[in-house]
């Protein structure tokens, strides 16, 4: 069969590797809701989310098509998801999120359901529904649990609790994998200006005094709070201290595999990624009391030696950063040594899980329903995402 | 005469007090004017001037102002300092404002002119003052309107310094508003006071003597200006309106000037420039005038005889614009003007003759004109006389031709379209020769235009294809770039071919445009091909000859029930029908011998029609041609009729027939003993024997979404080799295909074509083709779903054809060229034909039996049928033949008709046990892999382990690859893409496709 062996032939010669990025410090999808008319939803992913707003409101250059008429600005980020590895996987996610009746990702039946009113185009597609916040939050909730999503170790921030409201509405299915944050501090405020300070006027949020960002401003955009995890892997590698693997107990030779180290401070644990993907899996699987399934990517697990929880995207982000992006090492690491920002992030970080906390306190069971709100004509949302690509 | 004119306009004084007053009262309504606004005068004055004409008026105001001026100004003329010239512009410019505000007609126009004239004036009157007495000059001045402007040019430099020209201006600025010109006055001289008579008392003291001069003249300029534009009213009103004798005196000299010519010459005098008339009877009026006038002439001609010849010029120049066509339509009907010869051997020719003549030659146009329109159908069906020929070498007495007689004349005549540019720039020789060859192609469609084309023609037809096919080159191509890819001719045959035969073939068909190389070189080389083919020890296997002929007239058959069915009028002589005449063509060899006249077909074949006109005419010709003689099907039918026309054309691949009608049996007989040659024998392979990687490849180039049973993979495999068999020979690109050779080297360009939808209107199916090569991946195209008209697709496959017939005949003899244009099955991609297929509704597929190519008998009966030339319009089908086959699987059918939407939901509930079992292998297969030494070169489960977005086919390569993979694990079975995708997603691995949804390669992750 002269045409078989062709294309695998080609195949073959065309397996040429792309060179892959580290997995970025940040990459998110977010959904903008128009300030005056909290109608008008847009969907888009960004790396930098207060850049990308500013551009949204036309502080700054670029920014869609969509969100350029004058008066539906300013816009807010109410909602938004971070944690993807991947800008492709970001792409996806935002995708699926502006299109869920087409998505595949989401089972047939929604999105049959969706589909039922659709009209088609010209082209035999159908029409994208309507954008309105209850089904933005429907198809956010299904595809944070779809499997393709759901071990991306994924997190919902919701920076506006009317939002976060119908977000909880239906909280009742157990299915949600992805961690869901709240920071309603500041949030108009914040609007005001790009990268300024949201004043914290909250008088829920304890941060507020301490001038610290909130929202889409408080995001990490760079490795800052990896970054002790960052220069314990320099170290280690750099006088070859990994020894054997933490699973296998197999020696791992430097440079001669991808070996992954535990997040935990201290902790000096490394091994093979497949191992400690192995041992992570296992421990998902004894958690959840069936046999071994399955599963290739784990999420998170306990460390072996240390016995801390590790966070299997966190390891992947140090792992690839050393083994892919040295640039982006020696920028962090030269920045921690000038400044003495490093305790700052730290900082920064414990934060965080303090104002998480407070806002679960916060959650309050609030059933006003929010009246459906109607997107003018959504059709021609793509462009977000190519926007997004060209703003990398 | 000059001398009478001043002193009776002096002597006129006497009139005044009537004039005076008025103008007595217009100063006190200035200062309103002026203290109002600039809008403001215009309703004030008109109550006391309302009645007055315009010129009247001027007149009046003139000849009271000089009556006052000379009165009490003359001594003070030699005080013609800046100022005083100043302040008799400024006067003059007043008067002649109120002169307007009087007569109120239309403010915006009038002061518009004046302010010209007072400037005028001054120079004139500056001149004037100097040279001459103050009154003479005025009253001769009057006539010659547009002698002031050039005199006052010319006058300005002698007479006044700079400050003269700057006044001028400033009142050509101010025009309307005379206020301002008073104000301006005022500004300079301490007289603002009295706002209302200032203009008035002023005028009197101070610039009298000059604006006497100045004044007349500027009246009578105006008259005379109306004259030209309303000769013949002019004259009279301009005395009646006058009261001074020189106005009167004026128009009878006219008169009597314009009198003598004959009555046409009189009227085209009227129309003509009448100031030359005019400027004699100036001149005989006075010196000054002469100087003037010389001064004008020096615009027109000579000078200074022109008292005696005035009449006579004017006549010649009312001929002048004749002599000279200026407009496009005048340079193209110029060579068919009666007149013309005429005009050139009697440039001199009196009035008359040219008047007449221009009339008959108006009558003879339009009387030709009209009938073409008329007839043009019948005029164009008639043998191309060589009318233009005619026409310009003799030329025709200048008769009227009875209506009768011209309409006669016409319908004789044959017409030539076209552009007028064209018909101007172009050889009349040549768009003749156009003419003929369109209708001679419509008779005698065998005619080679390479071989035939006379040596008339063909210095001509070489011209025309450098230029003209541009347009279908463009057409030829999709939206990509690549070429349309409606024809691939099939190597197979061409294993046997030597290889020197093969480079012959390929050069033209290599993507070259054909236009480069001349026919004869493309002749050549067919020729040559054609012998080495039948020399070829190949050859004598053919024992079916007859059988492309069968077929032919099958579909020759079906060409004429088409024909029938699609044209909506009936076509007269049915032999004109490109459909029943292409059959006949290729029966009759006879034909074929008939003479060199190039062959035309519309729209299928720029490159080999050797005469056609240069590109506009080109389009406009084929148009008519086709609407008149071929009786082309509506461009919604033409489908079929290019679908015919090119199964036919690959029946005969190539053109030259003449000479090839000996070779022509041979060629005919080709493909069959080609297609027994074929490596492949027609028992279908034994898909039971491939292994399941192979079959659902091998289904994937059929178009079908993999499967996972591997009998009905086998069994839908069967069908579709039965049918594609029974329906076409090859199916290029898909893996199934037998043919072991690729396409044809040359063609790259073509393997890469995109794919075509070709839509046969009168089924109403749609034929979705999938690029071979190509496979988009992702979204669906939007380009991929419109249809490809037809114009463009038939365009490349004639030109291919004809490119490919030189060097290639054995090739397209093969037959394999109606195979290429098939809709090619997107080759791994069961996505894109997804898409594709959407396109096809349900209630078409039952209608495709209807279709006549689907229903005919080719198709169904007969194999070898299937392979003859006639293959391409059935082959376009070969995509959905699968369905009309009841046998076929169903789960395919019902796949390829699924909505993306839909089917991705049968995706999901497909997902059956075995896949379940293949994807635990698969995941078994990537985690057991070993481990990679280098970490630059992850393994696969590392990659994933790491996020990275997997490459689906790199991985379902990896996956099917042997020793590696799921044959690592035992699974005999091969992943598709579609399989691993579906497992990536339910492992959460990120997945990409490697090329984006636009085809273009990623570049990061």
């Amino acid at each position: 069969m002269p045409p078989l062996s062709k294309e695998t032939a080609k195949m073959s010669t065309n397996t040429t590797q792309l060179q892959p990025k580290p997995i970025p410090a940040l990459y998110t999808v977010y959904i903008l809701r128009s300030q005056p008319r909290h109608a008008s939803l847009y969907i888009g992913s960004t790396p930098h989310p207060p850049r990308r707003l500013s551009q949204h409101n036309g502080l700054a250059k670029g920014g869609a098509y969509r969100t350029s008429k004058k008066s539906l600005r300013p816009w807010d980020m109410v909602c938004l998801v971070s944690g993807f590895p991947s800008m492709i996987a970001a792409l996806k996610f935002e995708w699926a999120l502006n299109n869920p009746h087409k998505s595949l990702l989401i089972p047939a039946d929604k999105r049959s359901e969706a589909v039922k009113g659709l009209g088609r185009r010209k082209t035999g597609h159908l029409k994208r529904p309507r954008k309105s916040l209850v089904g933005v939050m429907e198809a956010l909730r299904m595809l944070l649990g779809v499997k393709s999503f759901g071990r991306w170790g994924l997190r919902v921030h919701f920076f506006e609790e009317e939002v976060w409201r119908v977000w909880e509405r239906k909280n009742s299915d157990g299915g949600l994998r992805a961690e869901v944050v709240t920071d309603f501090g500041g949030l108009a405020t914040a609007l005001q200006g790009v990268g300024e300070e949201a004043d914290g006027d909250d008088d829920d949020n304890d941060d507020a005094q301490d001038g610290k960002k909130h929202g889409i401003y408080a995001l990490p955009l760079d490795y800052m709070p990896i970054k002790e995890y960052v220069t314990k892997g320099q170290e280690i590698f750099e006088f070859e201290r990994q020894g054997g693997c933490v699973v296998c107990k197999e020696a791992m030779e430097a440079g001669r595999g991808l070996y992954a180290i535990c997040p935990n401070i201290g902790c000096e644990a490394v091994g093979h990624i497949d191992c400690w993907s192995r041992c992570l899996l296992k421990q998902e699987a004894k958690r959840a009391g069936t046999d071994k399934g399955d599963e290739i990517l784990p999420v998170k697990g306990e460390c072996p030696k240390c016995h801390g929880e590790v966070l299997w995207r966190d390891m992947m982000k140090e792992l690839t950063l050393r083994i892919r992006g040295q640039a982006e090492v020696d920028k962090l690491l030269k920045k921690k040594k000038r400044a003495r920002a490093a305790a700052k992030v730290k900082a920064k970080g414990k934060d965080k899980a303090i104002e998480k906390e407070s806002n679960a306190k916060r959650k309050t069971e609030v059933n006003t329903t929010p009246q459906p709100m109607i997107v003018e004509d959504s059709e021609a949302s793509e462009d977000s995402e190519f926007l997004d690509i060209a703003h990398l | 005469m000059a001398h009478n004119d001043t002193i009776d306009i002096i002597s006129s004084s006497p009139e005044f007090p009537d004039l005076f007053a008025p103008v007595a009262k217009a100063p006190p309504r200035k200062p309103t004017l002026r203290t109002g606004s600039n809008a403001a005068p215009i309703p004030t004055e008109p109550v006391g001037f309302g009645t007055l004409t315009s010129a009247a008026s001027i007149w009046r105001l003139s000849q009271v102002v000089e009556e006052e001026n000379p009165a009490q100004k003359s001594p003070p003329k030699p005080t013609t300092t800046k100022e005083t010239t100043a302040i008799a512009t400024s006067v003059s410019a007043v008067t002649v404002e109120v002169s307007t505000t009087t007569t109120t007609t239309v403010p915006g126009d009038k002061p518009a002119k004046k302010p010209r004239k007072p400037r005028k004036k001054k120079d004139e009157t500056t001149t004037v003052t100097d040279e001459n007495a103050p009154p003479k000059p005025p009253a001769r001045r009057g006539r010659p309107p547009k002698q002031k402007d050039a005199d006052g040019q010319t006058a300005l430099p002698k007479s006044k310094p700079a400050a003269k020209p700057r006044a001028s201006r400033k009142k050509a600025e101010t025009e309307q508003a005379s206020c301002r010109f008073c104000s301006c006055f005022y500004g300079r001289y301490p007289v603002p006071e009295e706002p209302s008579k200032a203009p008035v008392a002023p005028k009197a003291p101070k610039s009298a003597p000059v604006q006497i001069d100045d004044e007349p003249v500027d009246l009578e300029p105006a008259d005379r200006r109306r004259l030209d534009w309303t000769p013949p009213l002019d004259d009279g009103p301009s005395p009646a309106a006058g009261n001074s004798s020189t106005v009167k005196e004026l128009p009878s000299s006219t008169i009597a000037h314009i009198e003598p010519p004959v009555a046409f010459g009189k009227l085209l005098d009227t129309y003509g420039c009448k100031p030359e008339n005019d400027q004699p009877s100036e001149v005989t009026k006075a010196d000054v005038l002469g100087k003037r006038k010389l001064i004008e002439m020096v615009a027109t001609t000579t000078t200074t005889t022109d008292n005696p010849t005035g009449p006579q010029t004017s006549l010649a120049k009312a001929k002048a614009p004749k002599k000279k066509p200026r407009t496009i339509t005048d340079l193209a009907t110029a060579a068919y003007r009666i007149q013309d010869p005429v005009d050139d051997s009697a440039s001199t020719v009196t009035s008359k003759q040219d008047t007449l003549l221009g009339y008959i030659d108006v009558e003879d146009d339009k009387a030709t004109t009209k009938p073409s329109d008329a007839k043009t159908k019948a005029a164009s069906k008639k043998p191309a006389k060589p009318r233009v020929s005619k026409k310009k070498p003799e030329p025709w007495k200048q008769l009227l031709l009875s209506p009768q007689s011209a309409l006669r004349q016409v319908s004789g005549q044959d017409f030539v379209f076209g552009t007028s540019s064209q018909l101007v720039t172009e050889d009349t020789d040549l768009l003749r020769a156009l003419h003929e060859s369109m209708k001679t192609a419509g008779n005698a469609p065998d005619s080679d235009p390479f071989t035939s084309s006379p040596a008339k023609f063909s210095n001509l037809a070489s011209r025309r294809r450098t230029g003209n096919n541009k347009l279908w080159r463009v057409g030829a191509r999709d939206e990509d770039g690549d070429l349309l890819d409606l024809e691939v001719f099939d190597l197979t045959e061409a294993v046997d071919v030597p290889e020197d035969l093969l480079q012959l073939a390929n050069r033209p068909s290599a993507g070259v445009p054909e236009e480069t190389r001349p026919g004869k070189e493309a002749e050549g080389k067919t020729e040559r091909a054609i012998e080495i083919l039948s020399s070829d020890p190949v050859v004598p296997e053919r024992p079916t000859a007859t059988r492309p002929e069968t077929q032919i007239t099958a579909l020759s058959a079906k060409g004429k029930e088409l024909a029938r069915h699609t044209t909506k009028p009936p076509p007269p002589n049915p032999v004109n029908t490109p459909r029943a005449r292409t059959p006949q063509w290729i029966r009759s060899p006879s034909r074929e011998s008939t003479p060199p006249q190039p062959k035309v077909f519309a729209r299928a074949k720029t490159p080999p029609r050797p005469t056609t006109p240069p590109r506009a005419s080109a389009v406009l010709d084929f148009d008519f041609d086709f609407d008149f003689d071929d009786y082309e099907p509506p461009p919604s039918n033409q489908e079929h009729y290019q679908l015919l026309e090119q199964s036919q054309k690959t029946a005969s691949p190539s053109k030259t027939q003449q000479q090839q009608q000996g070779q022509q049996q041979k060629l005919q007989q080709q493909p069959q003993p080609q297609k027994k040659m074929d490596p492949r024998p027609p028992p279908r392979p034994k898909y039971e024997l491939f292994t399941d990687a192979q079959l659902s490849r091998e289904t994937a180039s059929y178009g079908f979404k993999p499967i996972k049973r591997r009998a009905a993979m086998i069994s839908l495999l069967e069908k579709c080799w039965d049918s594609k068999m029974g329906v076409t020979s090859t199916g290029r690109g898909t893996g199934a295909d037998p043919i072991p050779a690729s396409p044809n080297p040359g063609r790259g360009q073509a393997a890469k074509s995109a794919t075509v939808l070709k839509e046969v209107e009168g089924a109403g199916i749609k034929l979705a083709a999938a690029p071979a090569t190509k496979r988009p991946r992702g979204r669906p195209k939007k380009t991929l779903a419109p249809v490809a008209t037809a114009s463009p697709s038939r365009s490349t496959t004639n030109k291919r054809e004809k490119a490919a017939a030189a060097g290639t005949a054995n090739q397209t003899a093969a037959s394999t060229s109606k195979t290429a244009p098939i809709p090619v099955m997107s080759a791994s991609t069961p996505k894109r034909q997804r898409i594709s297929v959407l396109e096809i509704p349900d209630s078409d597929i039952d209608d495709s039996d209807s279709n006549p190519f689907a229903s005919s008998p080719l198709l169904a009966s007969s194999p070898l049928l299937a392979s003859s030339p006639d293959a391409s319009p059935s082959a376009s089908q070969l995509f959905s033949t699968p369905e009309k086959h009841p046998g076929q699987d169903h789960d395919a059918v019902e796949m390829s008709l699924l909505t993306e939407c839909e089917e991705s939901l049968l995706d999901i509930t497909s997902s059956t046990s075995s896949e379940a079992n293949l994807f635990k292998h698969m995941t078994r297969a990537i985690t057991t892999a070993p481990r990679t030494s280098n970490p630059a070169e992850p393994s696969w489960h590392e990659m994933i382990l790491m996020y990275d977005p997997i490459i689906l086919e790199d991985l379902t390569a990896w996956l099917n690859t042997a020793g590696q993979g799921l044959d690592s694990v035992g699974w005999e079975g091969e992943a598709g893409t579609d399989e691993v995708r579906r497992w990536c997603e339910s492992k959460g691995v990120g997945w990409v496709w490697r090329e984006g949804n636009r085809g273009q390669v990623r570049k990061r992750f």
